[in-house]
């Protein structure tokens, strides 16, 4: 056992550093993959073509797509690690809230019933709205009894409710195809986004991100429960309204670009919480820069697949997180019961 | 003259096409030269009248950059499918023509002319718009006397209304859709209970992979609809001819002019 | 310094948990505050930490407690819960720290003083030893030392503790009693307690609540006479003094047992 003392902080803070910094490593390399890999009829390819189709290929096509995987992949992560900060329960992602399906359904009514072109302002305008719709309902059922089971149960009901109201947008789709667009789009993708996208949904996360960041410490007093976060000086009420606006916007953005991404942000702080001492400030930084690794490997699997029409991202996020999150939690874990 | 002919291939635009539907009118209006690429659900035959054709060309998956490989003049697209790639080839400065779908026979001669003026074929696509109007002479011949009540049971239990390209198909051979007279608009599901009460004397099933199973198909096996066509008359045509809007929608006609006729 | 308390009460809805309240604490005092179940003891302590909507005023050395801004506020009164909580099992030594929060801007390293008062924090409450152990591996009695020390690495002038020493062994009740006494030689300390022997060797002082209100406020010796204990309590107690200091022991309930 290690002796208490001096050297042991120290020690962990750098284990920490460490840890971001061989996450925002591969982060890189995996932006890198990402720029280098591409896809033709064929199947996977790598570099970038015929010399005068290169700067197209690689400015216009992989690296919108490649800044958007970082950029939701890290909302994702850091949103999901800071809603099981302020539930205090590992369970909590968007995606359990509502809050994705939320937004997925305002992009879905402004994509394909506005007179909205899939770049206008409208779209993202629509996800954030749906987005915060769901969550302000959540917290509207769930602030009176602030309890976990209330809000996941409101959360579930959300979930299901926004569904039904996707379903109900379906069966108004002007046509079949328009009915099995939106059925794709709410798998998740990032095939084909430009810069514009990026630029769309960057003013609604990075504020986003600043809420959540701006929730941190409250977040660590929430660890000793609301009373004695409120003797510290951080009104609950404020850290969730911070965490949950803050995911509201920054999801929102990333959903009104990408359709729904999955499983990132319940299996990235999931997977990283042990490695910071389970400290939930400490969490919001690997679980960013974990979430766009998870998230770029995820799109660059999806070149690398045999030729055939794309997989959707949430498809394979889902599948390469489950099997992580499943090996974790199946794993006995030593000293659990004192 | 043979060099002249050579020239005017050679200036045709070439051409990729990204949807089922855009691609038929491509391989049908287009010249063989001029065609990149075509998605790869054209050349299904269970999706696609003219799957053969299309087996001929470089098939694609609709995303940006594997189009961008084949250098196209112009991008056929449908309005409702590849959002993200069809805004993005126009952004890079790709003429991209979207084909709205078609539920009338007029429309199906505007989007043919659309992709003729696209390609640079003007003339094939009058030429194509005229035999269609030829064709529809010659199919108003042949209605029956009186309409006959008919309904169209798809998988899935979907059958089609007003505003819907197979509606006006039936139209034309001179049958009485049935579930549009109830006032379905466009598609939805079948009631199992309406379809019984309108009492339909001719029953169209359009068969979709149906050697494999799928709970799509297994509604064409309920017992109601089982005995219906037992004692109703039965036609099978290809959904493909209705799918999307081509100048070979107007064989549907004729197929169920077939059945109507019958004795 | 002053604590001054006016006409603090707290109602649930119709039921008033504590009828208003008035008294003055200085710094140096360890005031127990006693009383049976549901007496309001846990309400006038959370009223003193502005964790509940509350009538009346609390005022610090003159300055209303509600015109402090929250972080001020967080560094003038510490506050233990009654009910242990801790949602992740973070690092002991770690947990200690968040006690430092209010003393550190964004962001910010801890400094040398919040390091001194964390480690010095936890020398009181006699948890060093696992400062590099997870939280999910202490025992409650453990666990209880570590909130306390958390509590304690505030340094706040004000503690407010609220049965720190409930779920201790003896050893360690002496020892957590000794550290709220030396801890309130130049501090105000008030713990709600239930152990009466222990109030009154450790405290100098007694607000005894029942129903709501406090019925004494004085010396253990006064508040705390048999007859007190006899009529807020319904228990006959056992009254002794060993070393000069009085003992007292809750022996039998009034009106069941022979």
């Amino acid at each position: 056992m290690m002796v208490a003392g001096d050297a042991a902080p120290d020690d962990a803070a750098a284990g920490r550093r460490r840890l971001s910094a061989w996450l925002a490593l591969l982060a890189l390399v995996s932006a890198g993959a990402s720029l280098v890999i591409g896809r033709s009829s064929g199947g996977p390819t790598f570099g970038f073509g015929a010399p005068e189709l290169a700067s197209t290929i690689l400015f216009d096509i992989r690296l919108p797509r490649t800044l958007l995987a970082l950029l939701v992949g890290g909302t994702l992560g850091l949103c999901g690690a800071a809603l099981q900060g302020l539930l205090r329960n590992p369970l909590a992602e968007p995606g359990l809230l509502g809050a994705s399906s939320g937004a997925a359904f305002g992009a879905v009514l402004v994509f394909y019933f506005g007179l909205a072109g899939a770049e206008s302002l409208a779209l993202p305008a629509g996800a954030v709205l749906g987005s915060l719709a769901a969550l302000a309902v959540l917290y509207g059922l769930a602030a009176r009894r602030g309890d976990f089971l209330t809000i996941v149960l409101a959360g579930i009901a959300i979930n299901a409710f926004t569904a039904a109201l996707t379903s109900l947008a379906l069966n108004f789709a002007p046509s079949p195809y328009a009915a099995l667009e939106i059925l794709f789009w709410m798998l998740g993708s990032l095939a084909d986004r430009s810069l514009a996208h990026v630029w769309l949904a960057v003013p609604l996360m990075v504020p986003g991100w600043l809420l959540v960041i701006a929730a941190s410490r409250g977040l660590d007093a929430l660890t000793l429960g609301e009373e004695t976060a409120a003797s510290l000086g951080f009104d609950p009420r404020r850290t969730q309204w911070l965490v949950v606006g803050g995911t509201a916007l920054a999801v929102g953005g990333a959903v009104a670009v990408t359709g729904v991404v999955g499983f990132v942000g319940l299996v990235v702080p999931h997977l990283l919480r042990p490695w910071v001492g389970h400290h939930p400030s400490r969490l919001l930084l690997p679980s960013f820069l974990g979430g766009a690794v998870l998230t770029a490997v995820a799109d660059i699997a999806i070149r690398l697949m045999p030729p055939g029409p794309e997989l959707k991202l949430g498809v394979v996020t889902a599948l390469l997180g489950a099997p992580f999150f499943l090996q974790l939690i199946m794993r006995p874990r030593p000293g659990a019961a004192a | 003259m043979p060099d002249l002919v050579l020239l005017l291939a050679a200036s045709l635009p070439s051409v990729a096409s990204i949807n089922l539907c855009a691609d038929q009118l491509v391989l049908t209006v287009a010249a063989p030269e001029q065609i990149a690429t075509v998605s790869w659900l054209s050349a299904d035959p269970e999706e696609s009248l003219l799957a053969a054709e299309a087996a001929r060309y470089p098939l694609n998956y609709g995303s940006a950059e594997e189009l961008l490989r084949f250098r196209p003049d112009v991008v056929i697209a449908g309005a409702y499918t590849n959002a993200f790639t069809r805004t993005l080839l126009a952004r890079l400065g790709y003429r991209v023509v979207e084909l709205q779908p078609e539920s009338t026979v007029a429309e199906i001669e505007s989007n043919v002319r659309r992709v003729a003026d696209a390609v640079g074929r003007t003339e094939r696509g009058d030429a194509i718009v005229a035999g269609m109007q030829a064709r529809l002479h010659e199919l108003a011949t042949h209605r029956p006397a009186h309409p006959l009540p008919a309904v169209v049971i798809e998988p899935g239990s979907f059958t089609v209304g007003e505003h819907w390209l197979a509606n006006e198909l039936m139209t034309l051979a001179g049958l009485r859709n049935v579930a549009a007279e109830q006032g379905l608009d466009r598609w939805g599901s079948l009631s199992m209970e309406a379809l019984l009460t309108s009492a339909p004397e001719l029953v169209v099933l359009t068969g979709y992979r149906s050697t494999q199973p799928s709970l799509a198909n297994a509604v064409l096996d309920h017992p109601a609809l089982a005995r219906l066509r037992a004692r109703q008359r039965t036609a099978f045509v290809s959904g493909s001819y209705w799918a999307c809007g081509l100048p070979q929608s107007l064989d549907a006609v004729a197929l169920l002019q077939a059945a109507a006729l019958e004795p | 310094m002053t604590l001054a308390v006016e006409g603090v009460g707290v109602r649930y809805g119709a039921h008033v948990a504590l009828a208003p309240t008035s008294f003055a604490a200085q710094s140096g005092e360890l005031v127990a505050l006693i009383g049976p179940n549901g007496a309001g003891k846990s309400s006038l302590l959370k009223a003193l930490a502005g964790l509940l909507p509350c009538s009346g005023n609390v005022s610090w050395r003159g300055t209303s407690l509600a015109a402090f801004d929250a972080r001020q506020r967080a560094r003038t009164v510490a506050f233990l819960p009654q009910t242990p909580v801790l949602h992740w099992p973070m690092r002991v030594r770690d947990l200690v720290a968040l006690g430092r929060l209010p003393h550190r801007g964004y962001g910010a390293a801890p400094s040398s003083a919040d390091d001194e008062a964390i480690d010095w924090a936890m020398l009181q409450s006699e948890t060093s030893a696992y400062a590099d152990r997870a939280a999910d591996q202490l025992s409650v009695g453990e666990r209880a030392r570590v909130l306390l020390a958390r509590a304690l690495s505030v340094q706040a002038p004000v503690l407010l503790v609220d049965e720190p020493i409930a779920m201790l062994d003896p050893y360690h009740q002496l020892q957590i009693m000794t550290v709220l006494r030396a801890y309130a030689r130049d501090a105000l300390v008030i713990a709600v307690l239930h152990d009466l022997a222990l109030a009154a060797r450790f405290c100098n002082r007694v607000l005894l609540i029942d129903r709501g209100a406090v019925v004494d406020d004085g010396p253990p010796e006064r508040a705390l006479s048999p007859a007190a204990v006899r009529k807020h309590y319904r228990v006959e107690p056992l009254i002794t003094s060993h070393d000069g200091e009085p003992v007292i022991v809750p022996w039998r309930r009034l009106g069941s047992e022979k």
